[in-house]
């Protein structure tokens, strides 16, 4: 079951153990701001093919 | 949209899955590394005053009055436990009757922006509405503060002049 974390958590995460930041929003949305580091994976578009990028063994925090 | 986004994840076999709730504005909010098109430009966040006067639904008027005059100011932001915006009390609402309850007299429901909204936008929202201020809220709903008019239109000719 996924975990809700919080800010500071976030930055535990990405700077520990590599975790991988995903923003599930709309293109238009990410292209004006995103944090630093986020790719871009619509939450319409979450798939296999496009979350194959993602390593499996670390983790991934959506937004 | 995130949690399910979360959910969808662990469909496709991820199990190390975590929901930034607070999301993108909150990181915004804390001027945390950003990039993108608009990254670096002025946004409420910058323009945020955090010195509100908060106050609990179940509190008489009275006692909240004292408060707001004390700290000069003319306004009290009605929150729940976790800070949740839930109304607000200004102006001459503030001098009614001092025994009635902050539920019964407070405004409902305020307009609110995000922190992460463009200065300029807020700036021409703000003149358009002919209004002063407006509060600033998390997506999760929790107060973060006050953007005036004054303080943001400051901040934008600020950055013309550098």
């Amino acid at each position: 079951m996924f975990i809700p974390i919080r800010r500071d958590e976030v930055q535990r995460l990405v700077e520990d153990e590599g975790g991988q930041l995903v923003e599930v929003l709309p293109p238009p949305e990410y292209e004006s701001e995103h944090i630093e580091g986020a790719i871009n994976i619509p939450l319409k578009e979450l798939d296999h093919e496009t979350t194959s990028g993602l390593d499996k063994d670390r983790p991934v925090i959506v937004y | 949209m995130s949690p399910r986004a979360a959910a969808r994840l662990e469909t496709l076999g991820f199990t190390k899955v975590y929901d930034y709730e607070a999301g993108k504005s909150d990181w915004l909010a804390a001027s945390l590394p950003s990039a993108g098109r608009s990254a670096g430009e002025p946004s409420a966040a910058d323009a945020v005053r955090g010195d509100d006067i908060a106050c609990h639904i179940g509190e008489p008027l009275g006692d909240v009055a004292k408060r707001v005059r004390a700290a000069g100011k003319d306004t009290c932001i009605v929150v729940d436990d976790r800070h949740i915006v839930l109304g607000r009390i200004r102006g001459r609402a503030l001098n009614g009757d001092q025994k009635a309850l902050v539920e019964d007299v407070m405004q409902p429901g305020p307009s609110t922006i995000r922190p992460d909204v463009d200065l300029e936008t807020v700036v021409n929202t703000l003149r358009e509405g002919n209004v002063k201020s407006t509060l600033v809220t998390n997506q999760e709903g929790r107060l973060i503060g006050t953007v005036y008019l004054e303080d943001a239109q400051r901040k934008l000719d600020e950055r013309e002049e550098h």
